[in-house]
């Protein structure tokens, strides 16, 4: 079973933030995943995400700017009717950012697709500055698997990013002993906990039963939990109290980042 | 002013704005002063406040506010010289307006020069900010020795 308490050695409790985004008072949050790698989990993370906000009653705008992932596995799969799908790739960039914050949503969550980093960087090279004035704060999320091609992703944004975000760091553990050496033991990512002290979130290995049925049919593990389907594969009882358990203990771990989830 | 006229123009209603984006003037200008430009303040009316504008029409009350702005600037400015002329000058009233075009006060022209001095010596803004950390993605992960784990 994943232990949460061998994720990477970090300040976990002693969140600080970057210096470039401390010094003005936020009153919005926009929560973007670090897609550079695709396939580590990125928009599962984000799934339960959205669903640990929901269970609190904040109301958040999603948005899904995977243009590649037209199909099954976006977001706009799961939360279909609820979900914006913007296309990154024009001039305007990630402008949807502002133009939703400017519309009353306190929080977006942008599930952000792979090879998505050239326009993220430069939109936060040009926009950066005068989004932060109006009080926006940015965190990013990255997703470790044991491939160190993940890790590299991470590297590379933050090398991009700077102290522009806050950083959250979740290891997904894609296999029943996930080894994270490239990510805990590597001198590169030693050197990025050191200067930016992410948050690291333990996202423990789901079953195969659960989570191909549930990327198959775009089903959440809370309405798994809550018998909300007609997907005979997931209304075992024992997949049904494994999917609770899932999403209890990765709700737990996101608490450990909620100062840099809220606003 | 003859006091019928006064009544004249007392009695008439107030003029409605001559433009329907009247009431949002602060916040186009606003807009304008953070480098939006005038397609973007036009989505911005349009889905924040639901008026349905084109970018032509923003653009040309952007540009008459700033017209009205100057011409009223200037009106005010030539009255002040007018009169301060007016008080230190004992010519007539021809040399006055030929003076006042031709001649600042000193002390305007002092803070001119200091204005132009400072804005000479302000260093250019350092956009070169140093980096916190950097990451080569051409060399591969070094491994710290002995530092391997596994859950």
């Amino acid at each position: 079973m994943y232990n949460a308490n061998t994720a990477a050695p970090t300040q976990r409790e002693n969140v600080k933030s970057p210096s470039a985004v401390s010094s003005t008072p936020t009153s919005k949050r926009v929560i973007l995943t670090m897609g550079g790698k695709g396939g580590v989990g990125k928009t599962s993370f984000m799934l339960v995400l959205a669903e640990w906000f929901e269970t609190h009653q904040i109301p958040v705008t999603l948005l899904d700017l995977d243009t590649e992932n037209k199909s099954r596995g976006s977001l706009k799969h799961y939360f279909d009717g609820t979900v914006t799908k913007v296309n990154i790739h024009t001039a305007a960039g990630l402008d949807a950012f502002v133009d939703h914050l400017a519309e009353g949503a306190p929080i977006i969550l942008a599930d952000m697709g792979a090879s998505s980093g050239q326009v993220t960087h430069e939109w936060f090279d040009s926009m950066f500055e005068d989004v932060t004035a109006t009080g926006v704060a940015f965190t990013a999320i990255g997703i470790v698997t044991p491939d160190p091609a993940s890790v590299e992703s991470i590297l590379s944004w933050a090398a991009r990013l700077q102290d522009r975000v806050n950083y959250v760091v979740v290891e997904n553990a894609t296999t029943h002993q996930a080894d994270f050496s490239y990510w805990r033991a590597s001198e590169q990512a030693q050197q990025f906990r050191a200067v930016f002290q992410p948050v690291i979130l333990a996202m423990e290995f789901r079953l195969p039963e659960i989570e191909n049925p549930a990327r198959q049919h775009g089903v959440t593990l809370g309405q798994i939990v809550e018998r909300r389907l007609k997907v005979p594969e997931l209304q075992r009882a024992s997949l049904v109290i494994r999917a609770q358990s899932y999403r209890r203990r990765l709700f737990e771990e996101i608490e450990k980042a909620k100062g840099l989830l809220l606003p | 002013m003859d006091d019928k006229f006064k009544a004249i123009l007392n009695s008439l209603p107030a003029k409605e704005p001559r433009s329907r984006l009247e009431p949002y003037r602060e916040l186009i200008t606003e807009m304008r002063k953070r480098g939006r430009s005038y397609r973007e303040i036009t989505q911005v009316l349009k889905k924040a406040c639901g008026l349905k504008v084109g970018t032509s029409t923003v653009n040309d009350f952007v540009l008459a506010q700033s017209k009205s702005k100057t011409k009223a600037s200037g009106a005010a400015s030539k009255k002040i010289a007018t009169n301060k002329n007016k008080r230190e000058l004992t010519g007539t009233y021809k040399d006055t307006e030929a003076h006042q075009s031709t001649r600042r006060p000193q002390k305007a022209l002092e803070g001119i020069a200091r204005t132009i001095k400072e804005l000479k010596d302000r260093p250019l803004k350092a956009r070169a900010k140093k980096l916190l950390f950097e990451y080569n993605p051409d060399e591969p992960l070094r491994l710290q020795r002995n530092q391997r784990t596994k859950e």
